[in-house]
């Protein structure tokens, strides 16, 4: 029996590979086409390119973005602080160090609606915490809480994102860790370096390489994210989410083609986030 | 222009797709089929309805009531899906320029929905009329007869009627305002404890208030004119840009639905709430969700009833199932089910004198719980929706002039 030449038999598996990994693209792609036909004015039977300009150009769609696009920038730098805490401060074997880890990964499994309603539940100004406070003689009366939710500051918001994305993060960020060859941390020391200047210095550059694809794919999630900016987010600016489902959910003519529009300018800032860690010469 | 060509064809053909492929089926005359045939070629038929799936209440009286008794004397297979509005009318186009079949049988719409259906002529008819059960709708009604002053010409079958109404606690506010021009003097005494959401609801109190300081319903009737919008609209907008610092949050934030405006009101942060259905604060403080004290309250000014309807899209695979299913919603049985303020509370389109004696009997002694608002001052209160264009500037413009105001 022949044997396939073996340069012949590599060149199938890598068209295979690009068969499975278009599986993935076609319906994004599909969908990216379906998006500019509708922003460009397809549903309303007349597409032209500088629709999509004119529609994206509109002030408060961009108000919307840059408010959306900070408010994930924080969250995540928040969620990311803390996992990179959580791994470099538990990374021990001890049992305290597993049950530290553990508790920091069950955000993870919670979805973010029931994360958006409990934080209403805690963080309203007639909520938990604001009752407990008034309770308590810290504050006179709920009412007098500090505004969490809904507020232009988007505190609400950043605290329910970070607190959801913290447990995704951490379990990347502990699994990294366990992974980082002990040799390299004890060749530094060997060599003189402080303890703390290995942290420093040699753990958290490993383990930032290998975190950062989940910090742009966290980055990614919490930008597009709907349930959570609905529940807390403001009205003005509206969260670029809620924008777009509500322009969506708008029987007006030609609200459907803006609503492409603004997902279109979404799915370029989230492309924009993969191309800047994508970036060549990155190492 | 041209360049587009390509991309158009693929956005359709793939909506055809997804459609199954094939050409909308021949509508079959359903104004002039006998009923027997109807009820005879819906057998064992499957209806899709897409409804709005937003109230457990709702929910549980379509899927637990009407589905088996469908099921048990028509042999229909009822399934409901999540969909209303503008989710209705884009699927809809979109179908019907991929000229693919439609997905739903049966459709949950009223007002601006209806308006852009018949405009894009994306529905079925006229079969309406012909439902035996149509004989006992309360024809005498303009809020039944008309869909947001649009006639129905037999493209929509009524199935419920409700009226606005603020909600109001009996304890925290024994005296409400009860005219438009005294609740703005209530909100300007009570900081902070007034607002209204930014859905449905929020849109029909601001209807409300342009009616009030617009001299009455009757300035907005007759469709929709430009001079008389631009003519009222700043009054509205004033009147609520000068309230708006005593709003809830100093109005920089609107609760997004009914639902967190219900809480808002339920935990004490504002002290009134709102609903479209005046019958809802009964339904809820028997569910909890609002203190026993929480009452219906309707303003002096008028305030706007309006009434669901249930349309067969042009392209619906199962229109004569539809039809059964539009007849048994609006069977008194069915009109009385829901009436029942354990179930649903949604008002009747029937009108009681044209009911058998019997049926007539049991609308009138429907258990009326404390704090239902009497049928009397309902109808003297009531006042109709306007051309649905009113509806759609006072959301478009609220969200540019007050929510996105600094």
């Amino acid at each position: 029996m022949a044997t396939p030449h073996p340069r012949r038999a590599v060149k199938q598996t890598s068209r295979w590979t690009l068969l499975i990994a278009a599986i993935p693209a076609v319906p994004a792609l599909a969908g990216l086409a379906w998006s500019v036909w509708a922003a460009g004015g397809g549903l309303e039977g007349a597409f032209a390119g500088r629709t999509i300009l004119a529609r994206v150009a509109e002030p408060l769609l961009w108000r919307s973005a840059a408010w959306s696009l900070t408010i994930a920038l924080v969250a995540t730098a928040l969620a990311t602080g803390l996992a990179i805490a959580i791994a470099l401060g538990y990374r021990g074997a001890a049992s305290h160090d597993r049950v530290a880890r553990s508790l920091a990964a069950l955000p993870l499994p919670v979805p973010p609606l029931v994360v958006g309603l409990g934080a209403v539940l805690l963080l309203s100004q007639s909520g938990v915490l604001a009752r407990v406070a008034a309770a308590f003689g810290w504050i006179a009366a709920p009412v007098e809480m500090p505004i969490l939710l809904h507020d232009a500051r988007g505190l609400g918001l950043i605290a329910a994102l970070a607190w959801k994305e913290v447990g995704f993060l951490s379990l990347v960020a502990c699994s990294i860790v366990a992974q980082l060859d002990p040799e390299l941390a004890a060749s530094a020391r060997t060599l003189g370096m402080p303890s703390r200047a290995v942290t420093r210095r040699v753990v958290l550059p490993l383990l930032w390489r290998g975190l950062a694809p989940s910090v742009v794919a966290v980055l990614v999630f919490v930008l597009g994210n709907y349930e959570l900016a609905a529940l807390l987010g403001p009205a003005d600016p509206l969260p670029l989410a809620v924008s777009i489902a509500e322009r969506s959910r708008d029987a007006a003519p030609g609200a459907l083609g803006e609503a492409h529009a603004a997902a279109l300018l979404a799915t370029l800032l989230a492309l924009l986030a993969v191309v800047v860690h994508e970036r060549p010469g990155r190492r | 222009m041209r360049s587009s060509r390509p991309l158009h064809a693929l956005v359709i053909a793939l909506v055809a797709a997804c459609g199954g492929g094939d050409r909308a089926a021949d509508t079959p005359e359903l104004a002039t089929m006998a009923w027997d045939d109807v009820v005879a070629q819906a057998r064992g038929t499957t209806v899709t309805w897409r409804m709005w799936r937003g109230d457990p209440s709702v929910n549980a009286f379509v899927d637990g009531w009407v589905a088996p008794r469908l099921a048990e004397r028509y042999g229909i297979t009822l399934r409901t899906v999540e969909g209303q509005g503008p989710d209705i009318v884009n699927q809809l186009r979109l179908e019907a320029q991929a000229s693919a079949r439609g997905q739903a049988d049966l459709v949950w719409i009223n007002g601006e929905t209806f308006a852009a259906l018949r405009r894009d002529t994306l529905l079925a008819g006229p079969w309406a009329h012909r439902l035996p059960n149509a004989r006992y709708v309360d024809s005498s009604s303009a809020t039944v007869i008309r869909d947001f002053e649009r006639p129905l010409e037999g493209y929509e079958s009524p199935w419920g009627r409700v009226q606005f109404a603020l909600i109001y606690d009996t304890l925290r506010t024994p005296t409400p305002p009860r005219t438009v021009a005294a609740l703005a003097e209530w909100i300007r005494a009570h900081p902070g404890r007034f607002t209204h959401d930014q859905g449905f609801a929020g849109a029909t109190f601001h209807k409300i208030v342009l009616y009030a300081l617009g001299g009455g319903v009757a300035t907005f009737q007759g469709g929709f004119r430009e001079a008389t919008w631009a003519a009222h609209a700043d009054t509205l907008f004033e009147w609520l840009a000068a309230l708006r610092p005593m709003f809830w949050r100093q109005g920089e934030a609107f609760p997004p639905s009914v639902a967190d405006l219900h809480r808002l009101f339920a935990n004490g942060e504002v002290d009134f709430s709102m609903s479209n259905n005046q019958h809802e604060v009964v339904t809820k403080v028997r569910q909890g969700i609002l203190p026993a004290s929480a009452r219906a309250l309707l303003l002096e000014d008028g305030t706007i009833a309006n009434t669901h309807y249930v349309g067969i899209p042009a392209n619906a695979p199962n229109p004569l199932g539809a039809m059964v299913v539009a007849d048994f919603l609006l069977s008194p049985e069915a009109q009385l089910e829901k009436r029942r303020p354990e179930v649903w509370a949604d008002g009747t389109v029937l009108a009681r004198d044209r009911l058998p004696p019997d049926w007539a009997m049991r609308f009138a002694t429907l258990d009326t719980a404390a704090g239902a608002l009497p049928d009397s001052m309902l109808a003297r209160l009531a006042r109709p929706e306007v051309a649905a264009e009113y509806h759609d500037r006072i959301v478009a413009e609220w969200r540019r002039r007050i929510r996105a105001a600094p």
